[in-house]
């Protein structure tokens, strides 16, 4: 038996360090605070396009008005982020988030995960994860996933409160979420190298997968008494602290007259035409250009003291319930989860190698910090490949705990892993790393290990550190195994993934587009 | 029961407000009147002329969950209100104020709004 260890602690830590030298990551304490208002008037519109679809009557008229003024003091934040307070609370709205899926499946090339996370985006996933920074050129792969459902109404604008609210309503769409489809390119293969052209030079792998169970939805009857307690005598202050806001902006002579312009025009110009035509759309694009002329009216009032002490104490308090809202969805998000995927990944040195994985999925303990991961997987050939005896591959198991180390958000998170894998038969393995000519570029070829039948043991430890609030994620890894045959890091390699979230990107570019 | 503008209404003295919450998307609502849960779906106006009372409708839950309120007998229909928990407005909090008038203002007043007496067979648009 040989025994291999793989280190990436060096090149990845380098190649962190690259990272940053390359340009800065968004600061959190940038000088210039984003500018958040057309997302917030987003907010807005999409709350009326819902209740348009109820459908309520007057659903643009109910958005703004007496007894509803929260949505008008979160533009006046957004308006005067500079204020540290604001701006944080802006952030945390905007960084809460449902679920997320990132990466490529584990037998492509560039991946850094031994086990295979299961949930599926709902919107869109990519993930660019880059390998072989030592001596052998390793793939750098593209990944896009996609929830056919998800993808079809990001593509027809709906923003995420559209989604979840659909899926919620209609048990066809609910079930469709369940699909979700992906494609991995290598961007190191075909004709320009380094180059993302989606050609089918490039296509380095595609799946499919079903979830199977799925609880890890915070709109499920089994997190109703967690959002329950957020309704509890101890958030009294914050349901206080709307109403203040909500009769401070009523005492402010100039607010009122404001908001009963806005009113007399937004029943003129959006209610009766909608009235008339349904065309809830055409609604929308008006409510929004009206909301953003009458808003930059407002903002340029000076705030009266008594509001501005009512804003505060109304940050203040969403703060704290937002904090409350994401430890709800950072549990729901370690509910148990069953998933079937079906994965096929494409290489020239061996025919096209398929497999179909189980994947379970739980939250460990009471507070489920723990996260528990097994797969059981089976891999074949299209056809057997030169030099094996049979087209099946392989029989694996993996298991996987993932813990965060600390509590505080965003976390790093330590992994261990291990995988048994049962070869049958003979056969051979692409070892992932595309043949480097003497002149150093990438020839496009890859090469072919044996393995011999018997069983392949790997461990795995990795450290995933987070770069707050970039959406970054660098996860640095140790493996051993008793065998090399199968191990992506044949020698001293390192590998380094960016996962990168691009429901966060959507709804930005919804909210730059409205 | 009269709408006098939104989430502010007018009524006579001890008239029954009935009022329904349908909610959606996993979200979980709290209705208070005069600062108490409401027990069921009813409630009464006090018993004095110029007496105010205010409800407050609380709604949390994961983003899109939403709450229909339904508010009767306004106009002789219902009225009807929309919360939703969206990103800037994870928890939305809407506050309905109800005044008590004597029978014969609340009469006039809705003489006023050219609608008749409260009785009736209105469509629930709650809409002039």
């Amino acid at each position: 038996m040989r025994r291999v260890l793989a280190l990436s602690f060096a090149a990845a830590l380098a190649s962190s360090a690259a990272v940053h030298a390359q340009g800065p990551p968004p600061s959190t304490d940038s000088a210039v605070a984003p500018d958040r208002r057309p997302a917030v008037i987003v907010d807005i519109v999409d709350a009326a396009r819902a209740a348009a679809t109820v459908p309520v009557p007057t659903p643009f008229g109910l958005q703004i008005g007496p007894g509803n003024r929260q949505r008008v003091a979160m533009y006046l934040m957004a308006a005067k982020a500079e204020r540290s307070a604001y701006g944080a609370l802006l952030k945390a709205l905007e960084a809460a988030r449902v679920d997320k899926q990132v990466g490529s499946t584990p037998n492509t090339n560039g991946s850094t995960s031994l086990a295979m996370k299961g949930l599926a985006p709902r919107i869109f996933g990519m993930a660019v994860e880059r390998g072989a920074l030592t001596r052998e050129v390793s793939g750098t792969s593209l990944t896009f996933r996609a929830n056919p459902v998800g993808l079809i109404k990001a593509l027809q604008g709906s923003g995420l409160v559209d989604l979840n609210d659909a899926y919620s309503r209609d048990a066809v769409e609910r079930f469709t979420s369940r699909f979700s489809l992906a494609a991995t390119f290598d961007i190191s293969r075909g004709a320009e190298p380094g180059v993302f052209t989606g050609g089918d030079q490039q296509l380095a792998a595609w799946s499919a997968r079903l979830t199977v169970i799925n609880r890890r939805d915070p709109a499920s009857p089994a997190y109703a008494t967690q959002w329950r307690t957020l309704l509890a005598p101890d958030t009294a202050p914050y349901r206080g602290s709307v109403e203040a806001l909500n009769d401070a902006l009523g005492r402010w002579a100039a607010y009122t007259t404001w908001e009963t312009q806005l009113g007399a025009a937004v029943t003129t110009f959006v209610e009766m035409p909608f009235a008339a035509n349904h065309d809830v759309e055409g609604a929308a694009s008006v409510y929004r250009n009206l909301l953003a002329e009458h808003l930059r009216t407002l903002e340029a009032l000076p705030l009266p003291p008594e509001v501005t002490v009512a804003l505060d104490a109304y940050a203040r308090e969403l703060t704290q319930l937002q904090s409350s809202i994401d430890q709800i969805y950072a549990f729901a998000g370690k509910g148990s989860l069953l998933t079937i995927d079906w994965s096929t990944v494409r290489d020239k040195a061996v025919p096209d190698l398929n497999t179909g994985t189980l994947i379970f999925e739980a939250g460990l303990g009471q507070s489920r910090k723990t996260d528990f991961t097994v797969n059981a997987s089976e891999s074949f050939y299209n056809s057997v490949p030169t030099g094996a005896v049979h087209a099946l591959k392989s029989v694996n198991v993996t298991t996987q705990l993932e813990h965060p180390l600390g509590s505080a958000l965003p976390t790093a998170t330590l992994t261990v892993a291990a995988r048994y894998s049962y070869l049958p038969y003979d056969t051979v393995s692409s070892t992932g790393g595309a043949a480097v000519s003497a002149a150093g570029n990438a020839t496009g070829t890859t090469t072919v290990g044996m393995a011999p039948k018997g069983s392949v043991a790997f461990v795995q430890a990795k450290l995933t550190i987070p770069i707050k609030d970039s959406g970054l994620k660098v996860p640095l890894s140790v493996t051993a195994s008793n065998r090399t045959e199968l191990i992506k890091e044949k020698d001293v390699r390192g590998s380094v993934g960016i996962t990168f979230d691009l429901d966060t990107f959507v709804s930005a570019f919804s909210g730059q587009r409205h | 029961m009269h709408r006098i503008q939104s989430r502010t209404y007018i009524g006579q003295p001890s008239e029954t407000v009935s009022v329904n919450t349908t909610v959606h998307g996993g979200g979980q609502v709290s209705v208070t009147v005069g600062g108490q849960p409401l027990a069921g779906n009813q409630f009464q106006l006090p018993a004095t002329a110029g007496a105010t009372v205010r409800m407050q409708i609380a709604l949390v839950g994961p983003q899109g969950a939403s709450c229909v309120v339904a508010i009767a007998v306004v106009d002789g229909g219902s009225d009807a209100d929309f919360l939703l928990c969206s990103v800037f407005n994870p928890a939305p909090v809407n506050f309905y104020d109800f005044s008590v008038a004597a029978a014969a203002a609340v009469a006039t007043f809705a003489t006023a709004k050219d609608l008749g007496p409260t009785v009736g067979t209105k469509s629930p648009t709650g809409e002039k």
